[in-house]
Parts: C-alpha cells; structure tokens; sequence
C-alpha cells in the first residue's frame, strides 16, 4: 500500500507549484479585477487539480499525505469560491461573490423582460470544448448538408458534428466519454440518432456523402433517404446488449432473409464481438445472397473488428461498396 | 513570469459568457431565477406552476438529469451534450469546417 500511495504521490504532487502560482496571481488580480482572464495552461491547471481533489477526498490513505492534505484543501476551497469560464473562447475565472449574485440579478431582469443575454451555464468544460473546437469533415460531407432544409438541416448538422466528436473520442482513447455521449444521442435522437453515428463511424455513411455531394439538392436528398431506407438491415451489436436484444437481432436478420432484402450486415467491436458470433451460428442465409466476413483487429483502433455481410443485386452491390 | 489580465463585470455585459456552474451552486441560481426543485428532482417554473421543459419538450429532473445546460437568454435547457449540440446547431454555432488533405 505504501508503495502504491507513493507512485500517485508522485503523479500529484507536481501539480502543487502550477496550483499555487496560480491562485497567488488570481489573488491580486481580484484586488483590482472582477473577472480574471487566464490561459489554456491555467485551465488544463485546474482541471488536473480537480481530478486530484477528487482522487484525494476518495482516499483517506492519501489523505495522510501531508502535501496531498493541503492540496487537496486548497483545491476544494477554490472550487468552493470560484467558478470557471470563458468569454468567448478566452478562458476566465470569477470568484462566486461576483458571479452567482450578480448573474442571478440579471437573469431574473432577463425573465422579465426577455432581453438577449449571451451567458451559457454548462455542466463541464467538455461541453465548452464541444462549442469550440472545430469539427472537421469533407468538402461532400458540408456540401451534403448544406443541401437540406431546415429543419431537417440542423438534426444533420447535429448528427454530424456529434459523430465526428465520438469519433475523435475514441481515436483519443477517452471511452467512456464516447459511449456516454453515444447514450446522450440515443436519448435525443433516438434510434436515427444512434444509427447515423454507427453509419457514419464504419464508413457508410462517409462514403455515401463522397459520391453524392456534386450533386444536385433533391437527388441528395433522394439518395440519403433511400439510404437510411436499405440501412434498416444493418446492425451493429453493442457489448451492453442483453439476450433478449441479441434474439430480436437474429430474428430480424431472419425476417431481412424471408423479405429478400438487398442488404443486410451485422458489425461489432472488441468484446462485442463474441455475441455476434453467437446471433449468426444458427442463421442460414438463402443461396442467392452474396456472403462476405471479416474478422481481424481494426488497424485503426487496435481492437476485434467482426464484420458480417449478406447482399444481392445492383442495390446490394452498392451499399457494399460504401464499405470499401 | 506570467501575467494575468482581468476586467470588471459591467465590461462583461452583453459578452458571450459561458460558465462552469454545477450541483448546489446550480440548484441556487435556478431557485434565484424563479424555479424550484421538487422533492423528486423535477425543476417547476414558480410563475407556472408547471414543470420546465427542455429544448426536446421533456421535464428536467436533477436528480437524474446531470448534464442539464443554460441558455440563459432564452431559458432555453437541454439535458445533454447531445441537446446541446442540437440547440448550437439551430442557431448556427456549430463549427464544422472542410478538412484539409495533407
């Protein structure tokens, strides 16, 4: 044990001098200042401070440590009394005297009288993160979008940047993050919502907006609904997935048999890759379907990639070669 | 040495704010600007009566809801980054910008 609390010692100590520096310039600059501007450097500062105040308050052994005690109080009691922000993307923080008080007033004179006010409040800094930094996508992938009418344009815009920024979390290796945000889109867009951002994340979807983006706005618009149409047979299988749904997935992939659907494919990940395995054992697809498999490590993401695909004719040809 | 700039809060005014504000400290502000919480977690408009919705025309409870954002202009919430992404994206905030091929 003692060796172990030494090794996070060492992680968390060395945040100590950033932290103090820190709050003394922020001292004097609120003997002049309301608001404090402060760096990026300042912000990744505070926000490995408040994953050590967390680790800290969680674990009496360290607690024990003198230097991690004192971090760990001078940590909570700057949280306590200030809050962090940004004024457009230029990072600041607010000591509470000056912040909830006053915003409070002007909320409440924003109620009554419905004046503009540009204030956000937002439960981490991840979601500042999501604002500000720049998705990016393929000149087709814009010009797929922009093609759309409202309102069916901003639930495409949405979609899109939400994929791109699961994508990027998971490249990143932030997993959990990613699937949290794979749930907030389920409980948004439902199943569109998830099922756009599996398409788009095993390529279809990418794929698809490459080769229609030249296009006129109504063929587009012709082509993706045709698409999500014929995409109703592709499943992805998920590791939270119980029996019961992995049952109803064979059964459907059954039904896609009898109703001689052009294109039906089953996609998994990591350890999802087992229940995949256990869907398609008993399933026999119909001799007139085309039958492909992929089973190996993704190159990209360094896990278990199992891939299986049952099409026929020129319409099943198609969606096929959206996967590459 | 690093220096840090600062500035009054009237010079604040009519800026694009956006503000870390979580747990109780959350829970106070929305009780300052006329709603309530009830015992189980649903946020009430006190002019109402009535719960408050989100911008997908669902009741915030902050028992369950964690993630619930502010627009303060038009006390517009949302309940995820997901809603929140949907809100930015209706009013043109959201930045999706062309790739560069290397």
């Amino acid at each position: 044990m003692q060796g172990e609390i030494a090794e996070i010692a060492k992680i968390l100590l060395p945040l100590i001098p950033p932290s103090v520096f820190l709050f003394r310039k922020l001292k004097d600059i609120f003997t002049i200042h309301e608001v404090a501007v402060i760096d990026q450097e300042d912000v990744d500062t505070l926000a490995k401070l408040s994953e050590a105040v967390k680790k800290i308050r969680s674990d009496e052994n360290l607690q024990g440590v003198p230097d991690l005690k004192k971090l760990l109080d001078d940590g909570e009691d700057f949280f306590k009394n200030h809050i962090i922000g940004y004024d457009n993307d230029q990072p600041i923080v607010i000591p509470k005297k000056y912040s909830v008080n006053k915003l409070v007033k002007r909320l409440e004179i924003s109620k009554k009288e419905s004046l503009p006010r540009k204030i956000t409040i937002i439960p981490s800094l991840e979601f500042k993160e999501y604002k500000q930094k720049p998705k990016l996508a393929s000149k087709n992938e814009i010009e797929v979008i922009a093609s759309m009418y409202e309102p069916e344009r901003s639930k495409y815009v949405s979609l899109l940047a939400l994929s791109i920024h699961i994508e990027e979390l998971y490249n990143d290796g932030k997993v959990n993050l990613a699937e949290k945000t794979r749930r907030a889109v389920r409980e948004r867009y439902e199943n569109f919502g998830l099922r756009f951002c599996n398409l788009y994340q095993r390529g279809y979807l990418k794929k698809l907006f490459s080769l229609v983006g030249d296009k006129d706005a109504e063929t587009i618009r012709n082509e993706i609904d045709g698409f999500f149409h014929d995409a109703k047979c592709i499943f992805f299988i998920h590791k939270s997935m119980e029996v019961a749904d992995l049952e109803e997935t064979k059964t459907l992939i059954q039904i896609a048999f009898d109703e001689k659907k052009d294109y039906i494919a089953l996609h998994s990940l990591g350890t999802a890759v087992e229940l995949s395995k256990y869907i398609v054992k008993d399933l026999t697809a119909p001799p007139e379907y085309h039958y492909e498999f992929f089973e190996g490590k993704d190159p990209e993401k360094e896990i278990q990639d199992f891939s299986i695909l049952w099409y026929k004719g020129a319409r099943g040809a198609f969606i096929r070669s959206l996967l590459g | 040495m690093k220096k840090i700039n600062g500035y009054s809060w009237r010079e604040a005014e009519g800026r694009d704010l956006d503000l870390l504000v979580t747990g109780e400290d959350f829970k106070n502000m929305l009780v300052g600007i006329g709603y309530e919480i009830d015992e189980t977690g649903v946020l009430i408009d006190k002019d109402t009566g009535k719960p408050a919705m989100a911008e997908d025309g669902t009741e915030i409870n902050l028992k369950r809801d964690k993630e619930v954002v502010l627009f303060t202009g038009s006390l517009k919430f949302a309940k995820t980054i997901a809603g929140f992404s949907d809100v930015l994206a209706r009013r043109g905030l959201l930045k999706i910008v062309e790739k560069t091929e290397r």
